[in-house]
């Protein structure tokens, strides 16, 4: 494949090539991306819909050669990866990405929702991660999130994640109950009988097992994953 | 082909009447060859299957593979459901033989019909 390939001189030819950098008349300050993945039918859908939502995407790709050639050049915002990818997996990209230090951020946007595989992308740097049935607006919202510093999973998949690897211990998710309740560090460590300083690392943990940036966000999530009711 | 018939939703949404419904309609009708291609190399992948000595490690099969996550992809964020259970049990019995179980080739050619009704859109 060639990022040299130009689209619009090509004419509206599909190809599983990957095409050039483009502009859509976004405004200028909206978030920026690059789209990677080896179906090009999923690249042109992406694209719509992302830019029906505000984001430019500034260029695709097709593997990951590809895509660190344009991260380098074009340094969006965020990448978004999908996780089989020829070559090199969209993990192992999104670990290079970070690796450069170039200020890039990753999403994940895979048809694999197992366990494994999600937590295989989040170990390796990715800072998101999405299924591809995930509503566009959802998409939209993860690559703003992620482009504003902070962690997006998808919640159905971060339920199942959670879940099935059991990663949240049993007290960690009394704790999150406690936390979805509005119970402050003092007092669920005295329902508890265990130190604030327990708590706070319940509460720690917690929240960088959901991705959460807040307490508030954290509970969300488990809400939205049904880890809680 | 039976007429079956596919509205495809708007990416990975609900349906709407959209602009940006119409759009990505035309990009589904625009991959059609390539999306058709696709599962004609899954159905030749079953053919291989039910001939003797068919081995999992052929090419054509991994390749066959390699395009049913594909389209899983491609159907799962278009909305297009029905062809996506259609992609996932044939991904499920393909798993199956891998796993050693002999293939279910019969079955498997229907969800290939299935699955080539399933993509169309009109």
């Amino acid at each position: 494949m060639s990022i040299a390939f130009d689209r619009h001189a090509a004419g509206p030819v599909p190809t599983e090539s990957a095409p050039p950098i483009r502009r859509n008349g976004v405004a200028a300050a909206a978030v920026t991306c690059v789209v990677v993945d080896d179906h090009a039918l999923l690249r042109e859908g992406m694209r719509l819909g992302l830019e029906a939502n505000g984001i430019e995407v500034l260029g695709e790709a097709g593997d990951g050669t590809e895509a660190m050639e344009l991260v380098r050049r074009l340094r969006p915002a965020v990448v978004l990866l999908d996780m089989r990818l020829p070559g090199e997996d969209g993990a192992h990209v999104a670990q290079r990405i970070t690796e450069e230090g170039l200020g890039v951020r990753t999403l994940i946007v895979s048809a694999y929702a197992e366990p494994a595989i999600v937590a295989r992308a989040l170990e390796h740097g990715s800072h998101g991660y999405l299924s591809k049935d995930a509503p566009i607006a959802m998409v939209a919202a993860a690559v703003r999130s992620i482009a504003g510093g902070k962690r997006f999973v998808d919640p159905g998949v971060a339920g199942r994640l959670l879940c099935e690897e059991g990663t949240l211990s049993e007290r960690e998710v009394e704790v999150l109950e406690m936390m979805s309740r509005g119970m402050q560090n003092m007092t669920i460590a005295h329902e508890l009988g265990i130190s604030v300083e327990t708590v706070k690392a319940h509460v720690s943990r917690v929240m960088g097992k959901l991705g959460g940036e807040s307490r508030t966000e954290a509970v969300a999530i488990a809400l939205r994953s049904g880890l809680i009711f | 082909m039976d007429g079956h018939t596919v509205t495809p939703h708007v990416f990975g949404g609900a349906a709407t009447k959209s602009a940006l419904g119409d759009r990505l309609r035309e990009v589904w009708v625009m991959h059609l060859p390539s999306t058709r291609a696709k599962v004609a190399n899954v159905a030749r992948a079953v053919e291989l299957l039910g001939a003797p000595g068919a081995a999992i490690t052929d090419p054509a099969f991994v390749r066959a593979r390699g395009q049913l996550h594909q389209l899983h992809g491609a159907t799962a964020a278009f909305g297009h459901r029905e062809a996506e259970q259609v992609v996932l049990e044939i991904q499920e019995l393909f798993r199956a033989v891998v796993g050693g179980a002999p293939a279910d080739v019969a079955r498997l050619r229907e969800l290939c019909d299935e699955l080539r009704r399933r993509i169309e859109v009109h």
